[in-house]
């Protein structure tokens, strides 16, 4: 039962995504292929002329799976963040669906559904170009999507057990600016993360977006990225289910 | 100068939201030290600087990021935050309520977001100073140069925020935005494009003389140092030669009336006002006199009096039309 209700949600969110997909390309797929050109063809001539030891050669081959992980990181957390939070004031969509015989948690498990949808779809898009600019091999697509879709979901998924709690818009923002972007800027993303001092490099071993980065670049363990990937999606579900409930039915 | 009124209306707002602008700094700090620091060990030193010895990788980069943000930091004031002001909050309804004018609320706007800017950049150049990227004091001059950045930006963004019809028409604000700042030199020299567009780029940055002889002389109106005639595309010719003929007003003709319609009853107002012969701005002094047919200050007047319509049609009460538009929202909202 709670799987069939939980198309229902899914169905609001892509009754207005079809309306709405124009709109969204800009920022989920123009946005990350715009960096993967100036920073991959402009700055990367700057560093194979400095003869940089890279994995996967070209600065180009380096960043493309970075990034491709880095904006299914911000669409999971775009996608999680603000619309949680307006369809739980009074008026949003959350508050129709829990009178009928929807359970909060069933509202969360379509949320995340949709936002599957979407990691897949602009992940896929992303990929494409990816794979035509040269800089991911044909071969290793299929796992570089998984990647970005698991990290796509281990940001959406607690994102969307604290958005609904969150009480003004401004925390929103806060959280992008003050942990989303220091985790783009730092996790292997635009570097290898072993250039980084001692205790940061730890550090970084932690933050989901560099699993996410290594997977997509075909780097380390399958098996130890995917469960790490694993931990945060489970962990903010389950702590979603709580939220969600706390926060619709009080 | 009661524009300075509303600069210091804002500097009293921001007296308790600082750390907005400690968030304005955060952003380029961060792309320094990843970009700058992190892909500067990638990259080593950079030799193509003009006219200077090469340089380390984060030392090139930190004066782009400055420019950055000098121009990010006057451009959300006038696009994010005007439009706030201007259809959420509508706080310069009540400023026009006081003796303060359209002409003051627009140069009021761009003065603080040039200030907020400036002090942006100049917290940035502190930033940088104390990393050691700055070598020399004449580092300083680039406070005065951030505050360029940000005026033409903070114009250039009071303009465009009279085109918007939602939140949603920023995602185009972006969609230039974000090309210029990656296309335009900011993280490598200009010497990694290929010829031809180096040499058209930088023929745009030299000096004007050479920039003007490079356009060709063109047959029309010897008169004029410059005409949109001569240099504009074929579309954008015929665009401008039929507004200036047909149309007198300073509006291009309410050409997405349908298409703004539904929209929110003020902004209807303010695109598809030429239309309607009569009504009371009409033969107000609010329409820029136009001074020629076409030619730089046109376009400024123009572009003032898009400015001054859109503050003044978020005010003024429209007629029955609007009224009908402000019951009909009003029985939704209850």
């Amino acid at each position: 039962m709670t799987t069939i209700l939980a198309t229902r949600e899914f169905g609001y969110w892509w009754h207005r995504y079809l309306r709405t997909w124009r709109g969204t390309i800009v920022i989920s797929v123009a946005n990350p292929l715009l960096f993967v050109t100036a920073l991959g063809f402009g700055l990367g001539q700057l560093v194979d002329q400095n003869g940089a030891d890279l994995p996967g050669g070209s600065y180009l081959a380096f960043i493309g799976p970075g990034l491709l992980a880095a904006s299914a990181m911000q669409m999971g957390f775009i996608n999680a963040g603000g619309p949680v939070f307006q369809s739980a004031l009074a008026g949003g969509n959350y508050r129709s669906a829990v009178t009928t015989p929807m359970e909060p948690a069933d509202i969360l498990t379509g949320h995340l559904l949709f936002t599957t949808f979407r990691a897949v779809l602009d992940s896929a898009a992303i990929l494409l170009v990816l794979v035509v600019f040269g800089s991911i091999g044909p071969a290793s697509a299929p796992r570089a999507l998984l990647g970005a879709v698991l990290t796509a979901l281990a940001f959406a998924t607690p994102m969307a057990a604290y958005a609904i709690t969150v009480d003004r818009p401004a925390k929103l923002s806060a959280a992008f600016r003050f942990v989303i972007m220091p985790v783009y800027m730092f996790s292997g993303t635009f570097f290898p993360a072993e250039q980084l001092p001692d205790g940061l490099r730890q550090l970084v071993w932690l933050s989901p977006l560099w699993h996410g980065a290594e997977l997509c670049r075909g780097a380390g363990d399958l098996a130890v990225h995917v469960l790490v990937l694993l931990v945060p999606i489970v962990a903010g579900y389950l702590a979603g289910r709580r939220t969600y409930t706390r926060r619709l039915t009080a | 100068m009661s524009a300075a009124v509303l600069v210091e209306r804002n500097l009293m707002i921001y007296k308790h939201t600082w750390y907005v602008l400690l968030a304005e700094i955060f952003e380029p700090i961060l792309y320094l030290l990843s970009i700058g620091v992190g892909i500067g060990v990638l990259v080593g030193t950079v030799t193509d600087v003009p006219g200077g010895d090469p340089v380390s990788y984060a030392s090139y980069v930190a004066p782009a990021l400055l420019a950055t943000a000098a121009m990010n930091g006057a451009m959300n004031e006038t696009t994010f935050a005007m439009f706030g002001k201007l259809r959420t909050d509508r706080t310069f309804e009540s400023m026009l309520a006081t003796p303060l004018t359209e002409r003051d609320v627009a140069l009021g706007e761009i003065g603080w977001a040039v200030l907020r800017g400036t002090v942006v950049s100049f917290a940035f150049l502190a930033v940088i100073t104390a990393l050691g990227l700055v070598h020399s004091p004449w580092a300083l001059l680039v406070v005065p140069g951030a505050a360029l950045i940000a005026f033409a930006f903070a114009t250039a963004g009071v303009v465009v925020v009279t085109f918007l019809r939602d939140w949603q028409d920023m995602q185009y604000i972006q969609l230039v935005m974000l090309p210029m700042f990656l296309f335009a030199t900011t993280f490598y020299p200009l010497s990694v494009y290929p010829g031809r567009s180096r040499s058209w780029s930088s023929a745009c940055r030299s000096t004007s003389r050479s920039s003007c002889s490079a356009i060709p002389p063109s047959a029309s109106s010897p008169r004029r140092s410059w005409s949109p005639r001569s240099t504009w595309p074929p579309w954008a010719r015929s665009a401008w030669s039929s507004r200036s003929a047909d149309s007198p007003a300073p509006w291009p003709a309410d050409r997405d009336r349908s298409a703004s319609a539904h929209r929110h009853p003020r902004f209807r107002y303010a695109r598809s006002a030429p239309a309607v012969p009569k009504t009371w701005w009409s033969q107000s002094e609010s329409a820029p006199r136009r001074t020629g047919n076409g030619g730089p200050a046109a376009r400024l007047a123009w572009c003032g009096g898009r400015v001054r319509m859109a503050i003044r049609g978020a005010v003024r009460p429209e007629g029955a039309g609007r009224r009908a538009g402000v019951a009909a929202e009003g029985i939704r909202r209850a």
